[in-house]
């Protein structure tokens, strides 16, 4: 076994008031060195809560279930002093609001260098010098001068660049980033997206990508999970996933977003709601939405299964034919 | 989504100024102006959508808000439907509201909470002295239109999801049937697979109503399918116009031709395979815009000219026009795998 992290049938659900909210419901993943895993899916569908729970980070309401490997080490029976070594360390996150781990009352030179010291008990001399190149390493201009800004004194795409130094200050083996770029302005995305694909070259690091964005994954990633309320319901890698998926929900995700590069082509929106979380119904959960859906959707739930037709594992009783349009160039 | 143009332009703005008393920094206590909108111009004709690109603080919003009068413009005029309303009080405006609208970018925040979906919907009806049976009607109809149920008018925006809120609001704009609309980022809050049936719901309604858009948005691929022509603001001015494919396949302008080059396209060869411009740096403060051409300390192709000459769109009317020293013709969209 060769991944460096390995989520096993992972579930996380939150108690809200007399209700349950199952926001994570068996999810498996595997991410091997030096890979850039994506994760996409609709805003609720359980992105965040999974990559919360593998670092531990998640709310007292919330309970969780299954097993995750990093590097061999099992995280849900570590000790509490142990995923302090991890987080930050090991594994590095950024966050989808960065005012979670920036603090407004220090410089941020400052805030780096502690998290060096942190991890790696060295002098304030040489946590400053690394922190300083650091500020290189993600392109922020005059680094020296710029560690003695306060974060409000800096633009969102810095803000970014300085949790992304943050995220990587301690070298980590897995960075893990939820919508690094989705607060920021397609240029500078363009620029945080660059010193990504820099950092696995330079440092083979394995990275995390959530992101709603199908062109950021498409750009970036190696392989692509799709989410749909809790599950992953398609997985495989990047080219399978953008054409040849079958699964109708990765399929309907795909053909309604407007494309730059074709300007006649009509949107097919996927119609109705997500499934509320806190109901369990007992079939496949995209069944309302699903334009495919037979008897069996509505009373029994799918599995992911790997599919001999497009080599991906895809999760549906009924998934559509490879769209040959999608798989041309293939 | 055919411009029809008949009888001149439905909206004109020349040289909209709109300038804030800067907010002031820990450092720097002085209070400097902010000119957020440093001279724009452009026409909308009726039935077309011209959409307003950019990016975040360059002034989008604010040129829509003076275009609707939510803001008084510091300077400059914008003419609605042949009425100069750029210094006029709300008082004479009032009338004329009936023929436009805006639509905001939070569904959450844009709609009253307190209010049950039909007296939002009818609000402006009622405002504006129709009578009962007319008001009900027209609920009704503008309610279907908007794939919202009957039963729905009872409730209150929270039970909604976000595409729904915005559903509600479009609704609510265009109950009063307007010939224009102002779409500030009507889309940017919602989901994808959303948003795309908030898009064809406004397609339909154009071309049920002969409606004209102004739209307000940042992502490049959705104003390249609703748009008939688009402008392209930086730091308060609009460095580029012209019809879709002008903008989309013949850009001129530096900085255009970066935001394409950086708009991702969800299609790993195609996206693997384009040219990349990665500029430098980030946006200066509107506060302090570089002298001559206020994108040159971003552009990949500044000579000396560019600081100090600044280079200006020749005629405001709709052909393409380009604010640069050095325009070059590029088409930065790799032609679709087929
Ligand atoms: N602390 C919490 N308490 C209760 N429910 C929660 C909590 N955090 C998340 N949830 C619920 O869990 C589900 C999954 O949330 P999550 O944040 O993982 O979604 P996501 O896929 O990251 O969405 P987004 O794209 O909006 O960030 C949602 O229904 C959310 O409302
Ligand atoms: N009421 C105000 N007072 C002071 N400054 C303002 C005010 N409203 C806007 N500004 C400033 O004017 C500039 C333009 O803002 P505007 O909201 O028009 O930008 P925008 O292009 O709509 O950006 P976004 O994409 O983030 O919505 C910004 O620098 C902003 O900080
Ligand atoms: S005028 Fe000069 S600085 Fe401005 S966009 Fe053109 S080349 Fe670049
Ligand atoms: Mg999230
Ligand atoms: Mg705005």
């Amino acid at each position: 076994m060769n991944s460096l992290l390995s989520i096993k049938d992972l579930h996380v659900s939150f108690g809200l008031g007399l209700e349950t909210v199952d926001a994570v419901r068996g999810i498996n993943l595997e991410i091997a060195r030096g890979e850039i895993v994506g994760i996409v899916g609709e805003s609720g569908s359980g992105k965040s809560a999974s990559m919360l729970s593998v670092m531990r980070l998640l709310a007292t309401t919330a309970t969780t279930r299954g097993t995750v490997h990093f590097a061999g080490k099992e995280l849900f029976s570590a000790s509490s002093k142990e995923m302090r070594g991890i987080r930050g360390g090991k594994i590095g996150m950024i966050f989808q609001d960065p005012m979670t781990s920036l603090n407004p009352s220090f410089r941020i030179g400052s805030q780096i260098a502690e998290a060096i010291i942190r991890h790696q008990h060295v002098s304030t001399k040489i946590a400053v010098s690394k922190a300083t190149d650091l500020l290189e390493v993600v392109s922020i201009p005059r680094p020296s001068e710029s560690m003695s800004l306060f974060p409000h004194e800096m633009s969102g795409g810095m803000k970014q660049r300085v949790m992304i130094a943050m995220a990587i200050a301690n070298d980590p083996e897995l960075l893990i980033a939820d919508e690094p770029t989705t607060a920021l302005d397609v240029t500078i995305q363009a620029q945080i997206l660059e010193v990504l694909k820099g950092l696995r070259e330079t440092r083979n690091l394995s990275i995390v990508i959530i992101t709603h964005d199908l062109g950021v994954v498409a750009g970036l990633a190696d392989s692509v999970n799709v989410m749909y309320a809790g599950e992953i319901v398609e997985s495989g890698d990047v080219e399978g996933v953008f054409y040849k998926a079958t699964h109708p929900y990765s399929r309907g995700l795909l053909s309604c977003v407007p494309r730059l590069d074709i300007r006649e082509s009509a949107l097919h929106p996927i119609g109705g709601d997500p499934p509320k979380l806190s109901e369990k119904t007992p079939g496949c959960s995209f069944q309302p939405r699903c334009k495919n859906a037979i008897d069996l959707c509505e009373t029994t739930s799918p599995t992911l299964r790997s599919s001999t037709v497009t080599g991906l594992k895809v999760s549906c009783h009924n998934p559509m034919e490879p769209s040959p349009q999608m798989s041309e160039s293939i | 989504m055919a411009a029809q143009v008949m009888g001149g332009p439905l909206v004109q703005v020349r040289d909209l100024v709109k300038t804030f008393a800067g907010r002031g920094t820990v450092l720097r206590k002085s209070k400097s102006q902010v000119q957020a909108v440093a001279g724009v111009s452009f026409d909308v004709l009726a039935g077309e959508t011209l959409s307003i690109v950019g990016e975040s603080g360059c002034g989008k919003s604010t040129t829509a808000r003076c275009v609707t009068r939510i803001l008084k413009p510091t300077s400059g005029s914008v003419v609605l439907f042949g009425t100069e309303i750029s210094q006029s009080s709300q008082e004479t405006i009032r009338p004329l509201r009936r023929q436009f609208q805006m639509v905001f970018q939070d569904p959450y925040a844009s709609l009253n909470s307190t209010m049950t979906v039909e007296e939002i919907i009818s609000e402006p009806l009622i405002v504006h002295g129709f009578p009962a049976l007319e008001i009900k009607e027209r609920v009704l109809a503008v309610v279907q239109q908007m794939h919202l149920h009957k039963s729905d008018l009872t409730r209150f925006p929270h039970q909604f999801s976000g595409g729904q809120r915005q559903r509600i609001g479009i609704a609510r704009a265009v109950v009063m049937q307007p010939k224009f609309v102002v779409l500030d980022e009507p889309v940017s809050a919602l989901d994808v697979s959303i948003q795309a049936d908030i898009i064809q719901m406004l397609e339909g309604l154009q071309e049920s109503l002969g409606l004209a858009f102004l739209m307000i948005a940042h992502d490049l691929s959705v104003v390249r399918h609703v748009s008939d022509r688009v402008a392209v603001m930086y730091l308060g001015k609009i460095v580029e116009i012209g019809t879709n494919k002008q903008i989309y396949e013949q850009s001129s302008h530096p900085y255009t031709q970066a935001l394409l080059a950086a708009a991702p396209i969800p299609d790993p060869r195609v996206e693997r395979a384009r040219q990349r411009i990665i500029l430098k740096g980030d946006v200066p403060s509107p506060a302090n815009p570089p002298s001559g051409c206020r994108f040159r300390t971003r552009c990949f192709k500044v000579q000396d000219i560019c600081s100090q000459v600044e280079p200006l769109l020749i005629d405001p009317g709709v052909g393409h026009q380009v604010a640069c020293h050095f325009p070059e013709e590029i088409n930065l969209i790799t032609k679709r795998r087929v």
